[in-house]
């Protein structure tokens, strides 16, 4: 690194501190570089995220939108054969199954999970902290247990594949994201507002019923839209419990087969028939919008609360 | 009854006249019926809704069939005809066995009848002894349904300019299915497909030289990942002329017992689910086979698929396509032991393949459904709704199906093979050995 | 995380505390409706677990350890080992953590402090949408859209960039452990990335402008302070993740080729403990119905211990 000027001898503090800045700037050159490269990594792994989004977004817009109409949400499915390769009629007794199944659970699902949520949300016994690791447990149990289950306590007793065997199945999956939801929720009530309830003297059930609930109240929604988003879109334990993968007939009545969209999109998938494979796409459409209500409506009241929060 | 093939199955009737007072049951010999369509209101048949599920053999089959059922139901009976049976519930022929035996299926289908005992394993013991010790075989009627062939469905689109497909023999197919023979251009098959060559002549069109034409290519077998009677009648066909060549490396035989498996097939083997899903893998992917329902093949060639099915080398040594008259040959080589039920439930001489008589196609098999034999008592909610009104029904169901004016009518436009005559008597003998509390239903 | 309420907990020594015990203690019927629900609930998943473990007991007496390290499933007389079924379980979820780890938790940081304030909702909102397409869509676009892209363009070149050498050999046929794991890392991404985000939020501002203040790059920010501060809830994120790739079911039932084999290559078709059970439940035969319970069984084990250690390690990250 030695320089010589015009031949005289080298002046080793100037050398140093050349030196010095020479470093530094290499040092510079470099962070700059190497934090350049990593910055530039994370936004390639942001972009390589929503490449399979996008992907999947654009099969389901690419093969799913001739379908969409109000004949084919309505009709019923019609069974192809070989003299009627491409009759596949509408889905409108899966759209109704989806509806009828997933309001069933709802309302098993709800309550149950946010009195589990308040009972969690109300301190640290020692059931009420077995209860939060068995409800933490659940919310990752992989869903077609719960499939099994329904199917030895629910098709196995009742002698049908039925659509309430499928409520069941559903509900035990909703419990535990909703309960975790409200607990969430509900202690996030400043306990000011319950403690001052309580010191006015009103019950704990008014305080639950008066206080508590309506300022957690987005919170325990947004925990059941997700939980229902999840459900509507389950498949695995439905597929065990719940009847034929494809029907042509109307049935309201959870006591009997039904056939869900999940299924249907199953059943689909999955069939001997081009016109089938490609309906499939109709359905994992109308399914996914679904969710896609479901979640948003869910983020929607959670940012609203945010902000109601802030204000 | 039809009475057509009387002389030339004269034993077949005269074996059934003995059969028919075997059975258990006090409709006893007056067995002719004749698909009756006729509802009255009291028979409520309008709102029954006796599930029916199964084999996937039988899929393309019963999905028809119980719509023209309420279809030519309702031209007769109007109204008061049925209008409310579910949709075919294709989930296998073990599910289908399981499913009546659960009383989740008022009928079940299978392509291998309840009771088999296969290498020397009750295919059903656990099922008839598990839930309910009280159940035997004799608490069910099996009837056969239709008859049907199996075809080695491939996807070879750069052979359809040759006009024969590839011909197969059982050695070959155990083979790929053992994983020994694994490329499309194998010394083997090439060896049995001369045709399918690229064929150089000289002037004087001698033949100068033959390049095998196959392509060099994996084969990807495709078998059933799920419980399937179609597997059994695939290996009941592969165990009957390779005997002990096919064996798994323990020593049993794969497919009917084990549902699925365990490092006993080739390593690129795909499972599919049900007919549909082996027939919809074989259409989707360049290089794959698999055995499926001709139904399935009929219908993968309607819908444009470069698919074809393979001939297959018969007993007499006859290369065979699959076709309903190849197939109608082959049951017909076993007119002289025909299916029958003993004593105990268990029907033998069902098994169909590999029959001698000139050209016959190998892979073929009844498909069976089965009903509890007496719904009294059965739970009343349930899929089997257990009056003798719905009872009834799924009888006079049943009978239509196997009538030739009837059920079988379907069979034939969707590829199957219209029941022989002796196998539709033994089927309405069956059906008319159903009985509620113990009486008959009194059927006509 | 767990805040202990301050009724319950601590008992106030003054006429309110009073009371409020005399409200409470009034209020039995709420009490016992709470509890009882909650009492419902456990009872519904004690029965749930009794109920697996009560019909995979058979096959757990008659095969032993056999069932972890068996080969060999014969349906309906046994003996049943599902050592290839957990091996591709444990595959394909390998292959899931390898795409969806880094590019989780980059998006995750790229999302928490490079994207523009007003575009970050927006992005996160698409890459959660992930988490909104059902697990059978997924399977439908495995078959129909990766299937053919396996076949055609990645497998060939794969096998042609490696020159075919393990585990880039072998049949090429779409269904595969490969295309399982890939599609299981894209399930998995929407989890990682959201729990790695609220992990990340909680490392206090102050670290990371202290940092920047002493020269830091950016670079440095995430690599020395964001990282390692975060570490455990990462870790937290990253094994949640992991549950959720063993226990998915259909969408690996579809794309996976349901061939219940040790996996030789990447390309080789399998068959996992969930998607097996989701194939065989219906058409189990003989003492096959306990052993597939027993299936369950090991995965409920498995994903119960993945999750529960899931927790503890975020719940620790989130009381730091």
């Amino acid at each position: 690194m030695s320089s010589t000027i015009n031949g005289l001898p080298p002046d080793p503090i100037l050398e140093r501190r050349e030196l010095i800045q020479l470093r530094a700037s290499q040092t510079i050159a470099r962070r700059t570089m190497v934090s350049r490269v990593v910055t530039g990594l994370l936004w390639v792994g942001l972009v390589i995220a929503l490449i399979p989004l996008g992907s999947v977004v654009l099969a389901l817009i690419d093969k799913g939108v001739r379908f969409l109409g109000w004949s084919f949400l309505t009709a019923l499915p019609q069974l192809p054969s070989l003299a009627s390769l491409n009759d596949i009629g509408g889905i409108g007794n899966a759209v109704a199954a989806t509806l009828v199944i997933d309001a069933l659970a709802g309302l098993v699902a709800v309550p149950i999970g946010v009195v589990v949520g308040l009972y969690l949300s109300q301190g640290s016994s020692r059931p009420a902290n077995f209860l939060r690791t068995v409800v933490e447990i659940m919310t990752g149990m992989p869903s077609i247990l719960l499939g099994v289950f329904a199917y030895e306590y629910f098709v196995v007793t009742m002698k049908s594949y039925s659509g309430i065997a499928a409520v069941i199945a559903l509900s035990m999956l909703m419990v535990p994201v909703i309960a975790k939801a409200a607990e969430l929720a509900f202690m996030a009530v400043p306990s000011s507002l319950r403690e001052a309830a309580l010191a006015l003297g009103a019950r704990e059930s008014r305080v639950a019923r008066q206080v508590v609930f309506p300022s957690a109240l987005p919170g325990v929604l947004t925990g059941v839209l997700l939980a229902l988003a999840r459900a509507v879109g389950e498949t695995a334990p439905v597929l065990l419990v719940v009847g034929p993968t494809i029907s042509n007939l109307w049935n309201w009545n959870p006591l009997k087969p039904m056939t869900p969209m999940p299924m249907l999109i199953f059943g689909y998938a999955n069939s001997q028939y081009p016109s089938q494979r490609a309906a499939a796409w109709g359905v994992a459409l109308t399914l996914v919008a679904l969710v896609v209500i479901l979640t948003t409506s869910s983020r929607l009241i959670s940012a609203r609360m945010r902000r109601e929060r802030h204000s | 009854m039809t009475k057509t093939f009387r002389g030339k199955f004269g034993v077949a009737i005269a074996t059934l006249g003995l059969l028919s007072t075997a059975i258990a049951g006090t409709a006893g010999a007056s067995a002719t019926l004749n698909g009756d369509l006729n509802f009255t209101a009291s028979d409520g048949a309008a709102a029954l809704t006796p599930a029916i599920g199964g084999s996937t053999f039988d899929f393309p089959f019963f999905s028809q069939a119980i719509q023209t059922f309420e279809t030519q139901a309702a031209n007769v009976s109007g109204a008061n005809a049925p209008t409310q049976i579910p949709s075919y519930g294709a989930v296998g022929s073990t599910a289908g066995k399981k499913g009546v035996i659960a009383e989740t299926y008022a009928v079940g289908a299978s392509d291998v009848p309840m009771g088999t005992v296969s290498n020397g394993v009750n295919l059903d013991s656990s099922l008839l002894t598990g839930a309910d010790a009280a159940h035997t075989l004799n608490s069910y009627v099996q009837i056969p349904v239709v008859l049907g062939g199996e075809a080695m469905m491939y996807n070879l689109p750069m052979l359809t300019k040759y006009k024969t497909p590839v011909t197969l023999s059982s050695a070959l197919i155990a083979d790929i299915y053992d994983g020994k023979v694994t490329k499309w251009n194998d010394a083997k098959i090439c060896q049995l497909n001369p045709t399918i060559a690229i064929i150089k002549k000289n002037k004087k069109h001698r033949v100068i030289s033959r390049k095998c034409a196959l392509p060099n290519l994996s084969i990807t077998p495709v078998f059933r990942s799920d419980g399937s009677g179609t597997s059994y009648i695939f290996s009941d066909y592969l165990h009957t002329t390779q005997g002990a060549n096919y064996k798994t490396p323990g020593g049993t035989e794969v497919y009917p017992n084990t549902t699925f498996n365990q490092g006993q097939l080739p390593a690129n083997a795909i499972g599919g689910y049900g007919n549909p899903g082996v027939a919809s893998d074989v259409t989707s992917k360049t290089g794959t086979i698999g055995y499926v329902e001709y139904a399935y093949v009929l219908i993968a060639k309607a819908t444009g698929s470069s698919v074809s099915s393979a001939l297959v080398i018969n007993a007499k040594g006859q290369r065979v396509a699959i076709s309903p008259t190849s197939v109608a040959t082959d049951a017909a080589a076993f007119s002289a032991t025909p299916p029958k039920e003993g004593s105990d439930g268990t029907v033998s001489s069902f098994s169909i393949v590999n029959g001698t008589t000139s050209g016959s196609y190998p892979i073929a098999g009844y498909s069976w459904a089965i009903v509890r034999q007496d719904w009294n008592g059965l739970g009343t909610n349930g899929s089997v709704s257990a009056s003798l009104n719905a009872e009834k029904m799924v009888a006079k169901f049943l009978d239509w199906s196997v009538q030739t004016k009837g059920g079988q009518q379907v069979a034939k436009a969707n590829g199957y093979v219209p029941l022989p005559s002796y196998v539709t008597s033994l089927a309405e003998q069956q059906i008319a050995s159903m009985t509620y509390n113990k009486a008959s239903l009194g059927l006509s | 995380m767990t805040i202990p309420s301050p009724v319950s907990e601590r008992p106030l020594k003054s006429d309110v505390a009073e009371r409020i015990r005399r409200s409470a203690t009034s209020d039995r019927p709420f009490r016992y409706v709470l509890r009882a629900t909650a009492a419902l609930f456990g009872a519904v998943i004690v029965l749930f677990v009794w109920s697996i473990v009560k019909t995979a007991w058979p096959a757990i007496t008659s095969n032993g350890i056999n069932l972890i390290i068996g080969r060999t499933w014969i349906a309906g007389s046994g003996p049943y080992g599902a050592l290839p079924l957990i091996i591709d379980t444990l595959s394909t979820t390998a292959i899931a953590l390898i795409f969806a780890v880094p590019v989780g938790l980059a998006s995750a940081m790229a999302l928490q402090f490079q994207v523009p304030q007003r575009l970050r909702g927006p992005l996160a909102s698409l890459v959660e949408l992930l988490a909104a397409v059902p697990s059978v869509v997924y399977g439908l676009w495995g078959i129909a859209v990766m299937v053919p892209f396996f076949i055609n363009t990645l497998e060939p070149f794969l096998s042609h960039l490696t020159g075919s050498s393990w585990p880039f050999n072998g049949p090429q046929d779409g269904f595969s452990i490969l295309l399982a794991g890939i599609v299981l890392s894209i399930m998995i991404l929407p989890t990682i990335v959201a729990v790695s985000r609220d992990v990340i939020a909680t490392v206090p501002i102050e670290v990371v402008e202290g940092a920047l203040s002493l020269g830091a790059t950016r670079g440095q920010v995430f690599s020395k302070v964001i990282i390692p501060t975060a570490r455990t809830g990462l870790l937290g994120a990253i094994v949640l993740g992991t549950g959720r790739a063993l226990g998915e079911t259909i969408a690996v039932a579809m794309v996976i080729g349901s061939n219940a084999q040790l996996p030789h290559s990447l390309f080789s078709s399998g068959a996992t403990l969930a998607s097996i059970i989701a194939v065989e439940f219906g058409n189990s035969v003989g003492s096959e119905g306990s052993a597939l319970a027993a299936l369950a069984l090991i995965l409920m084990v498995i994903t119960g211990l993945v999750n529960w250690g899931a927790r503890a390690l975020t719940r620790r990250a989130a009381t730091r």
